[in-house]
Protein backbone atom coordinates (compact mmCIF):
# COMPACT_ATOMS: atom_id res chain seq x y z
CA UNK A 1 0.00 0.00 0.00
CA UNK A 2 2.45 2.43 1.22
CA UNK A 3 4.89 1.30 -2.14
CA UNK A 4 2.24 2.06 -4.49
CA UNK A 5 1.31 5.55 -2.83
CA UNK A 6 4.72 6.29 -3.55
CA UNK A 7 4.85 5.51 -6.60
CA UNK A 8 1.45 7.34 -7.60
CA UNK A 9 2.96 10.14 -5.84
CA UNK A 10 6.15 10.14 -7.66
CA UNK A 11 4.05 10.06 -10.92
CA UNK A 12 2.34 13.80 -9.73
CA UNK A 13 5.60 15.00 -8.73
CA UNK A 14 6.79 14.76 -12.10
CA UNK A 15 3.85 15.60 -14.07
CA UNK A 16 3.57 19.10 -12.64
CA UNK A 17 7.11 19.62 -13.02
CA UNK A 18 7.16 18.95 -16.18
CA UNK A 19 4.02 21.29 -16.58
CA UNK A 20 5.68 23.87 -14.64
CA UNK A 21 8.78 24.04 -16.29
CA UNK A 22 6.96 25.01 -19.88
CA UNK A 23 7.52 24.43 -23.18
CA UNK A 24 10.76 25.42 -24.23
CA UNK A 25 10.80 27.35 -27.58
CA UNK A 26 12.43 24.60 -30.41
CA UNK A 27 14.40 26.67 -33.22
CA UNK A 28 14.31 25.67 -36.40
CA UNK A 29 16.95 27.48 -38.97
CA UNK A 30 15.34 28.73 -42.19
CA UNK A 31 16.55 30.07 -45.19
CA UNK A 32 16.15 33.52 -44.71
CA UNK A 33 18.11 32.85 -41.41
CA UNK A 34 21.19 32.66 -43.41
CA UNK A 35 20.31 36.27 -45.88
CA UNK A 36 22.66 38.67 -43.86
CA UNK A 37 25.15 36.66 -44.57
CA UNK A 38 25.41 36.58 -48.40
CA UNK A 39 27.86 38.69 -49.91
CA UNK A 40 25.98 38.87 -53.35
CA UNK A 41 22.83 41.07 -54.44
CA UNK A 42 19.85 39.16 -51.70
CA UNK A 43 16.61 38.53 -52.96
CA UNK A 44 13.99 39.06 -49.99
CA UNK A 45 11.69 37.48 -49.71
CA UNK A 46 14.01 34.69 -51.39
CA UNK A 47 11.97 34.14 -54.75
CA UNK A 48 9.88 31.29 -55.61
CA UNK A 49 10.97 29.89 -59.28
CA UNK A 50 8.46 28.15 -61.52
CA UNK A 51 9.13 24.50 -61.42
CA UNK A 52 10.43 24.51 -65.29
CA UNK A 53 11.57 21.75 -67.02
CA UNK A 54 14.11 21.58 -69.88
CA UNK A 55 15.97 19.05 -71.93
CA UNK A 56 19.36 19.07 -70.55
CA UNK A 57 22.66 17.83 -71.60
CA UNK A 58 22.44 14.99 -69.20
CA UNK A 59 20.28 12.83 -71.38
CA UNK A 60 17.19 13.59 -69.22
CA UNK A 61 15.21 16.45 -69.02
CA UNK A 62 16.15 18.93 -66.17
CA UNK A 63 13.07 19.57 -63.79
CA UNK A 64 14.20 22.31 -61.22
CA UNK A 65 11.73 20.39 -58.53
CA UNK A 66 14.19 17.43 -58.92
CA UNK A 67 17.27 19.05 -57.73
CA UNK A 68 14.99 19.62 -54.39
CA UNK A 69 17.87 19.74 -51.67
CA UNK A 70 20.82 21.02 -53.61
CA UNK A 71 21.82 24.17 -54.18
CA UNK A 72 22.36 25.81 -58.03
CA UNK A 73 24.08 28.25 -59.63
CA UNK A 74 22.27 28.84 -62.64
CA UNK A 75 23.72 31.12 -65.77
CA UNK A 76 22.38 32.10 -69.22
CA UNK A 77 24.76 32.44 -71.77
CA UNK A 78 25.74 30.89 -75.80
CA UNK A 79 28.15 28.87 -76.74
CA UNK A 80 29.78 31.22 -78.71
CA UNK A 81 29.78 34.07 -76.43
CA UNK A 82 33.43 35.40 -76.91
CA UNK A 83 34.35 36.56 -73.75
CA UNK A 84 31.63 36.91 -70.61
CA UNK A 85 30.30 33.29 -70.99
CA UNK A 86 33.74 31.50 -70.80
CA UNK A 87 34.79 33.83 -68.34
CA UNK A 88 31.93 33.11 -66.07
CA UNK A 89 31.93 29.75 -66.97
CA UNK A 90 35.88 29.98 -65.53
CA UNK A 91 35.13 31.40 -62.55
CA UNK A 92 31.94 29.22 -61.86
CA UNK A 93 34.75 26.03 -62.33
CA UNK A 94 36.68 27.43 -59.71
CA UNK A 95 34.02 27.92 -57.40
CA UNK A 96 33.15 24.45 -57.82
CA UNK A 97 36.74 23.16 -57.48
CA UNK A 98 37.52 24.70 -54.70
CA UNK A 99 34.58 23.83 -52.72
CA UNK A 100 35.54 20.45 -54.16
CA UNK A 101 33.06 19.57 -56.34
CA UNK A 102 30.10 18.84 -53.98
CA UNK A 103 27.47 16.59 -54.81
CA UNK A 104 25.21 19.03 -53.35
CA UNK A 105 25.92 21.69 -55.95
CA UNK A 106 24.69 21.90 -59.08
CA UNK A 107 26.34 24.36 -62.19
CA UNK A 108 23.62 25.08 -64.91
CA UNK A 109 24.38 26.56 -67.85
CA UNK A 110 21.19 27.59 -69.84
CA UNK A 111 21.76 28.41 -73.70
CA UNK A 112 20.26 32.00 -75.05
CA UNK A 113 20.96 30.76 -78.56
CA UNK A 114 19.18 27.49 -78.87
CA UNK A 115 19.33 28.12 -82.81
CA UNK A 116 23.00 27.57 -83.04
CA UNK A 117 23.25 26.01 -79.57
CA UNK A 118 22.36 22.21 -80.61
CA UNK A 119 22.13 19.86 -77.45
CA UNK A 120 25.47 18.69 -78.96
CA UNK A 121 27.27 21.30 -79.12
CA UNK A 122 26.09 22.33 -75.99
CA UNK A 123 27.11 19.34 -74.27
CA UNK A 124 30.53 19.84 -75.76
CA UNK A 125 31.05 23.07 -74.13
CA UNK A 126 29.48 22.53 -70.75
CA UNK A 127 31.99 19.75 -70.18
CA UNK A 128 34.62 21.19 -71.43
CA UNK A 129 34.57 23.29 -68.23
CA UNK A 130 33.60 20.30 -66.21
CA UNK A 131 32.13 17.01 -67.40
CA UNK A 132 29.15 17.89 -64.34
CA UNK A 133 27.84 20.86 -65.31
CA UNK A 134 24.87 20.64 -66.82
CA UNK A 135 23.30 22.37 -69.83
CA UNK A 136 19.75 23.12 -70.94
CA UNK A 137 18.32 23.99 -74.42
CA UNK A 138 14.88 24.50 -75.26
CA UNK A 139 13.44 26.69 -77.83
CA UNK A 140 10.43 29.30 -78.03
CA UNK A 141 7.62 29.89 -74.99
CA UNK A 142 10.13 27.58 -72.26
CA UNK A 143 12.96 29.51 -72.54
CA UNK A 144 11.24 32.85 -72.72
CA UNK A 145 9.41 31.90 -69.53
CA UNK A 146 13.18 30.51 -67.53
CA UNK A 147 13.89 33.93 -68.40
CA UNK A 148 11.17 36.17 -67.22
CA UNK A 149 11.32 34.18 -63.94
CA UNK A 150 15.04 35.37 -63.75
CA UNK A 151 14.60 39.01 -65.51
CA UNK A 152 17.28 37.53 -68.03
CA UNK A 153 17.03 39.64 -71.35
CA UNK A 154 19.00 38.44 -74.58
CA UNK A 155 19.04 40.27 -77.91
CA UNK A 156 20.52 39.61 -81.28
CA UNK A 157 23.34 42.29 -82.83
CA UNK A 158 23.70 40.92 -86.26
CA UNK A 159 27.46 41.28 -87.26
CA UNK A 160 27.45 40.65 -90.88
CA UNK A 161 25.38 40.02 -93.62
CA UNK A 162 24.77 36.21 -92.79
CA UNK A 163 21.67 35.75 -90.95
CA UNK A 164 23.95 33.03 -88.13
CA UNK A 165 26.54 36.30 -87.83
CA UNK A 166 25.36 37.73 -84.36
CA UNK A 167 26.57 38.05 -81.22
CA UNK A 168 23.57 38.10 -78.33
CA UNK A 169 23.81 40.56 -76.00
CA UNK A 170 22.51 39.25 -72.53
CA UNK A 171 22.06 39.34 -68.80
CA UNK A 172 25.40 38.11 -67.63
CA UNK A 173 24.21 37.82 -64.10
CA UNK A 174 24.93 34.35 -61.97
CA UNK A 175 21.83 33.26 -60.26
CA UNK A 176 22.21 31.01 -56.65
CA UNK A 177 18.75 29.00 -55.98
CA UNK A 178 18.69 27.67 -52.24
CA UNK A 179 17.61 23.51 -51.48
CA UNK A 180 14.05 24.69 -51.60
CA UNK A 181 13.93 25.54 -54.92
CA UNK A 182 14.02 29.35 -54.53
CA UNK A 183 16.45 32.22 -55.71
CA UNK A 184 18.18 33.47 -52.85
CA UNK A 185 21.29 35.48 -54.20
CA UNK A 186 22.35 36.77 -57.65
CA UNK A 187 25.87 38.12 -58.78
CA UNK A 188 26.62 40.15 -61.66
CA UNK A 189 28.97 40.14 -63.92
CA UNK A 190 32.60 40.79 -62.61
CA UNK A 191 31.81 39.58 -59.43
CA UNK A 192 34.87 38.09 -57.68
CA UNK A 193 34.43 34.50 -57.83
CA UNK A 194 35.50 34.47 -54.06
CA UNK A 195 32.42 35.75 -53.22
CA UNK A 196 30.14 33.47 -55.14
CA UNK A 197 32.22 30.59 -53.11
CA UNK A 198 31.37 32.22 -49.92
CA UNK A 199 27.75 32.27 -50.42
CA UNK A 200 27.57 28.33 -51.84
CA UNK A 201 29.64 28.20 -48.86
CA UNK A 202 27.38 29.25 -46.21
CA UNK A 203 24.05 27.91 -48.55
CA UNK A 204 25.54 24.69 -48.37
CA UNK A 205 26.68 24.47 -44.72
CA UNK A 206 22.84 25.71 -44.02
CA UNK A 207 21.34 22.37 -45.61
CA UNK B 1 8.42 7.33 6.95
CA UNK B 2 4.78 8.12 6.29
CA UNK B 3 5.08 11.20 8.14
CA UNK B 4 7.93 12.48 6.27
CA UNK B 5 6.26 11.56 2.94
CA UNK B 6 3.57 13.59 3.66
CA UNK B 7 5.59 16.76 5.14
CA UNK B 8 8.10 15.89 1.79
CA UNK B 9 5.07 16.30 -0.85
CA UNK B 10 3.16 19.07 0.96
CA UNK B 11 6.48 21.17 0.53
CA UNK B 12 6.43 20.34 -2.92
CA UNK B 13 2.88 21.03 -3.51
CA UNK B 14 3.49 24.44 -1.69
CA UNK B 15 6.53 24.85 -4.04
CA UNK B 16 4.19 24.72 -6.62
CA UNK B 17 1.30 26.92 -5.73
CA UNK B 18 3.99 29.80 -4.85
CA UNK B 19 5.18 29.42 -8.59
CA UNK B 20 1.76 29.52 -10.05
CA UNK B 21 1.13 32.94 -7.40
CA UNK B 22 4.44 34.31 -8.84
CA UNK B 23 3.41 34.04 -12.56
CA UNK B 24 -0.22 35.51 -12.16
CA UNK B 25 1.11 38.61 -9.72
CA UNK B 26 4.34 39.19 -12.59
CA UNK B 27 4.39 42.10 -14.72
CA UNK B 28 1.01 42.06 -17.51
CA UNK B 29 2.60 43.03 -20.65
CA UNK B 30 0.03 45.67 -22.57
CA UNK B 31 -1.23 43.57 -25.85
CA UNK B 32 -0.32 45.55 -29.36
CA UNK B 33 -2.37 45.72 -32.32
CA UNK B 34 -1.46 45.73 -36.16
CA UNK B 35 -3.82 47.27 -38.65
CA UNK B 36 -3.44 46.39 -42.68
CA UNK B 37 -5.83 47.30 -45.43
CA UNK B 38 -6.74 46.57 -48.82
CA UNK B 39 -9.53 47.42 -51.25
CA UNK B 40 -12.24 46.42 -53.05
CA UNK B 41 -11.45 46.54 -56.22
CA UNK B 42 -7.83 46.27 -55.60
CA UNK B 43 -6.01 48.34 -56.92
CA UNK B 44 -8.53 51.29 -56.93
CA UNK B 45 -9.10 53.74 -58.85
CA UNK B 46 -10.41 57.31 -59.36
CA UNK B 47 -13.99 56.91 -58.09
CA UNK B 48 -15.91 54.91 -55.43
CA UNK B 49 -14.25 51.81 -53.45
CA UNK B 50 -14.71 49.89 -50.63
CA UNK B 51 -11.55 49.92 -48.37
CA UNK B 52 -11.01 46.83 -46.14
CA UNK B 53 -9.56 47.21 -43.52
CA UNK B 54 -8.12 44.55 -40.79
CA UNK B 55 -7.37 44.73 -36.80
CA UNK B 56 -5.48 42.16 -35.36
CA UNK B 57 -3.44 41.28 -32.20
CA UNK B 58 0.33 39.80 -32.46
CA UNK B 59 -0.50 36.45 -32.62
CA UNK B 60 -2.82 37.21 -35.07
CA UNK B 61 -6.34 37.03 -34.14
CA UNK B 62 -8.91 39.01 -35.56
CA UNK B 63 -10.46 42.24 -33.33
CA UNK B 64 -13.95 42.91 -33.22
CA UNK B 65 -15.58 46.12 -31.88
CA UNK B 66 -13.09 48.64 -32.79
CA UNK B 67 -14.45 52.37 -33.70
CA UNK B 68 -12.66 52.78 -36.95
CA UNK B 69 -12.11 55.62 -39.13
CA UNK B 70 -10.06 56.61 -41.81
CA UNK B 71 -8.40 60.27 -43.25
CA UNK B 72 -6.94 60.33 -46.80
CA UNK B 73 -4.79 63.11 -47.70
CA UNK B 74 -3.65 63.75 -51.31
CA UNK B 75 -0.06 64.25 -51.86
CA UNK B 76 -0.59 67.57 -53.44
CA UNK B 77 -2.58 70.75 -52.70
CA UNK B 78 -6.17 70.66 -54.62
CA UNK B 79 -7.88 67.82 -53.38
CA UNK B 80 -10.80 67.15 -50.80
CA UNK B 81 -9.78 64.60 -48.04
CA UNK B 82 -11.21 61.67 -47.96
CA UNK B 83 -12.55 60.99 -44.74
CA UNK B 84 -15.18 57.87 -43.38
CA UNK B 85 -16.16 55.43 -40.64
CA UNK B 86 -15.28 51.74 -40.68
CA UNK B 87 -18.33 49.13 -40.30
CA UNK B 88 -17.44 45.96 -38.89
CA UNK B 89 -18.40 43.09 -41.14
CA UNK B 90 -16.94 40.76 -38.41
CA UNK B 91 -13.69 38.43 -38.44
CA UNK B 92 -11.54 41.66 -37.61
CA UNK B 93 -12.77 43.23 -40.76
CA UNK B 94 -14.40 46.57 -41.15
CA UNK B 95 -15.27 48.18 -44.49
CA UNK B 96 -14.98 52.10 -45.09
CA UNK B 97 -16.44 53.30 -48.51
CA UNK B 98 -14.60 56.05 -50.25
CA UNK B 99 -14.63 58.13 -53.52
CA UNK B 100 -11.46 59.20 -54.88
CA UNK B 101 -11.85 62.27 -56.77
CA UNK B 102 -7.73 62.19 -58.14
CA UNK B 103 -5.55 59.85 -59.47
CA UNK B 104 -1.66 59.53 -57.69
CA UNK B 105 -0.65 58.93 -54.64
CA UNK B 106 -3.10 59.54 -51.24
CA UNK B 107 -1.48 58.80 -47.53
CA UNK B 108 -4.67 57.19 -45.81
CA UNK B 109 -4.23 57.14 -42.17
CA UNK B 110 -6.37 54.52 -40.64
CA UNK B 111 -7.29 54.85 -36.54
CA UNK B 112 -8.95 51.69 -34.33
CA UNK B 113 -10.27 52.77 -30.61
CA UNK B 114 -10.03 50.14 -28.52
CA UNK B 115 -11.81 50.61 -24.61
CA UNK B 116 -8.09 50.98 -23.31
CA UNK B 117 -5.85 51.97 -26.79
CA UNK B 118 -5.69 53.75 -30.16
CA UNK B 119 -4.09 52.09 -32.83
CA UNK B 120 -3.17 54.29 -35.33
CA UNK B 121 -1.32 53.37 -39.32
CA UNK B 122 -0.69 55.59 -42.11
CA UNK B 123 -0.95 53.44 -45.36
CA UNK B 124 0.21 54.62 -49.00
CA UNK B 125 -2.52 54.50 -51.30
CA UNK B 126 -2.02 54.56 -54.89
CA UNK B 127 -4.96 55.26 -56.95
CA UNK B 128 -5.03 54.49 -60.60
CA UNK B 129 -6.63 56.88 -63.43
CA UNK B 130 -8.97 54.07 -64.82
CA UNK B 131 -8.91 50.54 -63.64
CA UNK B 132 -5.16 49.20 -64.37
CA UNK B 133 -4.95 46.14 -67.01
CA UNK B 134 -1.73 44.62 -65.89
CA UNK B 135 -3.51 42.83 -62.93
CA UNK B 136 -1.53 43.17 -59.68
CA UNK B 137 1.37 41.08 -57.89
CA UNK B 138 0.35 43.12 -54.53
CA UNK B 139 -2.88 42.57 -52.43
CA UNK B 140 -2.38 44.98 -49.91
CA UNK B 141 -1.21 48.38 -48.86
CA UNK B 142 1.87 49.19 -47.38
CA UNK B 143 2.35 51.37 -44.28
CA UNK B 144 4.57 54.35 -44.30
CA UNK B 145 6.44 52.81 -41.43
CA UNK B 146 6.76 49.47 -42.90
CA UNK B 147 10.61 48.82 -44.11
CA UNK B 148 11.67 45.95 -45.39
CA UNK B 149 13.31 45.15 -41.89
CA UNK B 150 14.40 40.96 -43.07
CA UNK B 151 16.60 42.42 -45.70
CA UNK B 152 18.43 45.60 -43.51
CA UNK B 153 21.19 44.40 -41.83
CA UNK B 154 23.09 47.54 -41.11
CA UNK B 155 20.57 50.66 -41.81
CA UNK B 156 23.76 53.29 -41.24
CA UNK B 157 25.49 51.83 -43.61
CA UNK B 158 22.17 51.20 -46.47
CA UNK B 159 20.92 53.01 -49.22
CA UNK B 160 17.21 52.51 -49.58
CA UNK B 161 14.97 53.33 -53.23
CA UNK B 162 12.01 52.61 -52.74
CA UNK B 163 9.78 52.03 -56.12
CA UNK B 164 5.93 52.90 -54.73
CA UNK B 165 2.86 51.32 -55.47
CA UNK B 166 1.39 53.17 -58.60
CA UNK B 167 5.21 53.82 -60.13
CA UNK B 168 4.10 51.88 -63.42
CA UNK B 169 1.40 54.25 -63.51
CA UNK B 170 3.61 57.60 -63.17
CA UNK B 171 5.93 56.23 -65.65
CA UNK B 172 3.18 56.02 -68.13
CA UNK B 173 2.25 58.96 -67.36
CA UNK B 174 5.27 60.84 -67.67
CA UNK B 175 6.45 61.31 -64.59
CA UNK B 176 8.87 58.32 -63.69
CA UNK B 177 11.20 60.49 -63.37
CA UNK B 178 9.90 61.95 -60.09
CA UNK B 179 9.95 58.11 -58.60
CA UNK B 180 13.79 57.22 -58.45
CA UNK B 181 16.84 59.23 -58.80
CA UNK B 182 19.03 58.88 -62.15
CA UNK B 183 21.93 58.30 -60.20
CA UNK B 184 23.11 56.58 -57.00
CA UNK B 185 26.07 57.95 -54.81
CA UNK B 186 27.34 55.06 -52.54
CA UNK B 187 30.70 55.18 -50.64
CA UNK B 188 32.95 52.48 -48.98
CA UNK B 189 33.81 54.51 -46.29
CA UNK B 190 29.96 55.06 -45.48
CA UNK B 191 26.91 54.04 -46.72
CA UNK B 192 28.13 51.11 -49.31
CA UNK B 193 24.84 49.04 -49.53
CA UNK B 194 21.93 49.67 -51.91
CA UNK B 195 18.62 48.25 -51.25
CA UNK B 196 15.65 48.57 -53.75
CA UNK B 197 12.32 47.81 -52.76
CA UNK B 198 9.71 47.22 -54.87
CA UNK B 199 6.42 47.93 -54.07
CA UNK B 200 4.92 48.23 -57.53
CA UNK B 201 2.07 46.01 -58.58
CA UNK B 202 4.23 45.20 -61.41
CA UNK B 203 7.68 43.70 -61.50
CA UNK B 204 10.80 46.54 -62.72
CA UNK B 205 14.18 46.91 -63.78
CA UNK B 206 16.57 49.26 -62.10
CA UNK B 207 20.16 48.99 -63.44
CA UNK B 208 21.48 45.69 -62.68
CA UNK B 209 18.34 44.44 -61.17
CA UNK B 210 15.50 42.59 -62.04
CA UNK B 211 13.01 43.33 -59.13
CA UNK B 212 9.79 41.32 -58.89
CA UNK B 213 6.27 43.36 -57.46
CA UNK B 214 6.84 42.61 -53.26
CA UNK B 215 10.71 42.13 -54.04
CA UNK B 216 13.75 43.70 -52.72
CA UNK B 217 17.45 43.54 -52.98
CA UNK B 218 20.33 44.40 -51.46
CA UNK B 219 23.82 44.20 -52.47
CA UNK B 220 26.81 45.32 -50.59
CA UNK B 221 29.67 46.64 -52.54
CA UNK B 222 33.11 46.55 -51.59
CA UNK B 223 35.27 47.98 -54.39
CA UNK B 224 34.89 51.34 -55.81
CA UNK B 225 32.93 51.17 -59.50
CA UNK B 226 30.49 53.13 -61.63
CA UNK B 227 27.59 51.05 -62.95
CA UNK B 228 25.72 52.82 -66.06
CA UNK B 229 22.80 50.77 -66.69
CA UNK B 230 19.35 50.37 -67.52
CA UNK B 231 15.85 51.52 -65.77
CA UNK B 232 12.52 50.77 -66.83
CA UNK B 233 11.15 53.76 -64.42
CA UNK B 234 13.05 56.96 -65.93
CA UNK B 235 12.15 58.26 -69.14
CA UNK B 236 15.99 58.42 -69.95
CA UNK B 237 15.98 54.47 -69.27
CA UNK B 238 19.07 55.55 -67.35
CA UNK B 239 20.54 54.12 -64.04
CA UNK B 240 23.94 54.80 -62.48
CA UNK B 241 25.56 53.72 -59.86
CA UNK B 242 28.73 54.92 -58.38
CA UNK B 243 30.51 53.94 -55.20
CA UNK B 244 33.21 55.99 -54.47
CA UNK B 245 36.62 55.06 -51.84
Amino acid sequence: MTRRYLIGLWIVVIALAGCASGSGSSETASSESYQSQLRGAVVNPPRQLIDFEMPSTQGEDFRLSDYSGKVILLYFGYRTCPDVCPTTFAELGLVYSELGEPEDLEVVFVSVDPERDTMDVLKLYTEAFNEKFIGLRDEGDTLQTVMSEFGVIATKEFVGDSPLSYLIDHTATVFLIGPDGRLQSQYLYGTDYRTILHDVEIVLDAT
Amino acid sequence: MRHYLIVFFTIVAAGFIGMSLVQQNAPQVEPSYQLAMSSNPFPPSVGPTTLLIALSDDAGNPIDGADLTIHGDYMADGAIPVDGYGRSVGDGLYEVHATWSRFGIWLVEATATLEDQVIEDTFEVFVYAVPTSLGSKQTHFRSIFQRNETISVDPEREYHVVIPNGANELIKSGRGNDVIPEEIVLSLSGKNVLIIENNDVVDHIVGPFFVRSGEAVRQEYTEPMVYVGTCSIRYSAQFNIVVEE
